[in-house]
């Protein structure tokens, strides 16, 4: 676990950024509250971040802050979901998922206008499952359904998704992070994707391929 | 509901209303709000007290306001006293008296003078405070300026320029005009268990740990630790157990 964790001491040594800039970053909320974790030391209280998720996104803000202002990486970054609405068309061209996942896409929800991001995110959630060979097409439209059902319920808190195969049935299990989960010995995580993470990688593909 | 005509409420001496949503809203004397209160403008003259959300464009307050949820302003202005139960969003907040908070702070631009008391977190871009100040959480802004007139405590304290030391004498004189306050001006001093920014400058301040690039220790501080980078200057008066050069 101590591992796991950074000071911040040592975060901003690594780094290279600053105490007004960490504080600025995390009032713009760029940097979660619940990374910021309170341990007793021996020199008093101490403040730590999960390490390989700071690292990230530090690199990232810092990647991104010549071109963004705070205020759009803020968005950009954040759980909730962006406000794009783009075409099939659009959506099929701008290679951020694949036809594959669209079309299972629209087998389940009927013909689409236009997609919404709640749509393209689970679309891009479907496509990574299946690209990773994790999951099959059928499987997928479990997916779907389970997303199309219960994400809304989640929706801007961290969440897991999790895909289950028990003597060759599957099952889709959305559980809101950080959590601990366990299985009996004859089950096995097919497939595990924690949608925060997601929605960020999705929000900066969008970005590039010049939507939203 | 969308393009409704926001009609205007006017509360004159002891009475009550309901909340809703107004284009001015004022109340004169003392005047009970139940329910939420959406308006353009909010003058409160008086004690006023609201049961519910308020959610003002400008609010100016003279005397007092006891709002029992959160409030959200652009402008606000209070001289008096104002208190809230729940969370404070604001653009610009000037405050002369008294201001209370059971929940947490967040503003851009934040100019507090007398006795404040903040449950939580704290957060502006810059931070003005002047008077005894408590701060049970986080004190988050990109340039704090804090004179002391009375015993204060902040919990933590973060940003970029940080300066904090006891007002001075003139000023009071003219501060114990506005305020009830500060008998104890003398122990004026600012406790806090860290104080983390770029460029750090604090007299009578007592801290368990300060840690910075550039600090500046005036008179009058006992701190246990401090952690720099770039440069420290310690005044004689003042009392610092460890110090250690970082990088």
């Amino acid at each position: 676990m101590e591992n796991d964790l950074i000071s911040k001491k040592e975060l901003l040594d690594l780094t290279g950024i600053s105490y007004g800039q960490l504080y600025r970053w995390k009032r713009k909320l760029l940097i979660p509250e619940e990374w910021f974790i309170r341990k007793s030391t021996f020199t008093g209280q101490e403040t730590f971040f999960p390490r390989d998720m700071i690292l990230s996104r530090i690199e990232k803000i810092k990647n991104m802050k010549d071109d963004a202002s705070l205020d759009e990486l803020a968005e950009m970054l954040s759980p909730n979901p962006a406000d794009v609405n783009i075409s099939g068309e659009a959506l099929k061209s701008s290679g951020v998922v694949s036809t594959v996942a669209i079309a299972l896409f629209d087998e389940i929800a009927g013909e689409q206008d236009t997609f919404s991001f709640t749509s393209i995110l689970h679309i891009y959630l479907l496509d990574k499952l299946l690209q990773s060979g994790e999951i099959s097409g059928e499987e997928g439209k479990v997916l779907l359904k389970t997303l199309d059902e219960n994400f809304s319920k989640l929706e801007g808190k961290n969440c897991d998704i999790i895909f289950i195969r028990k003597l060759g049935a599957s099952s889709c299990i959305l559980v809101s992070a950080p959590n601990q989960i366990f299985f009996d010995t004859s089950t096995k995580v097919a497939g595990r994707l924690n949608v925060t993470s997601t929605i960020e990688e999705l929000k900066t593909k969008l970005a590039n391929a010049g939507i939203g | 509901m969308k393009n409704d005509k926001r009609a205007d409420l006017k509360i004159i001496g002891n009475n009550s209303a309901s909340g809703g949503r107004y284009d001015s809203a004022k109340v004169i004397g003392n005047g009970l709000i139940t329910g939420d209160l959406d308006c353009i403008t909010f003058k409160g003259v008086g004690d006023s007290r609201l049961q519910g959300n308020l959610k003002a464009g400008t609010a100016k307050i003279t005397g007092s306001l006891h709002v029992e949820g959160k409030a959200d302003a652009d402008d606000m202005r209070v001289t008096g006293d104002l208190k809230l139960d729940g969370d404070f969003h604001a653009r610009h907040c000037h405050l002369r008296g008294g201001f209370t908070t059971k929940a947490s702070v967040k503003a851009d631009d934040l100019s507090l003078m007398g006795l404040i008391n903040v449950r939580k977190n704290c957060e502006a871009e810059t931070f003005n405070g002047e008077g005894q100040i408590r701060i049970d959480g986080l004190l988050n802004a990109d340039r704090i300026e804090i004179k002391t007139y009375g015993p204060s405590r902040i919990s933590e304290v973060g940003g970029d320029r940080i300066n904090i030391g006891k007002g001075s004498a003139t000023s009071f004189g003219k501060m114990i005009k506005v305020l009830l306050i500060p008998s104890n001006w003398g122990n004026a001093m600012l406790s806090a268990n860290s104080i983390e920014g770029d460029d750090i400058r604090l007299s009578s301040t007592k801290a368990k740990v300060v840690r910075g690039k550039d600090v500046v220790i005036g008179s009058g501080c006992e701190i246990d630790l401090i952690e720099y980078t770039d440069s420290l200057q310690v005044d004689r008066g003042s009392i610092v157990k460890e110090k250690k050069k970082i990088g």
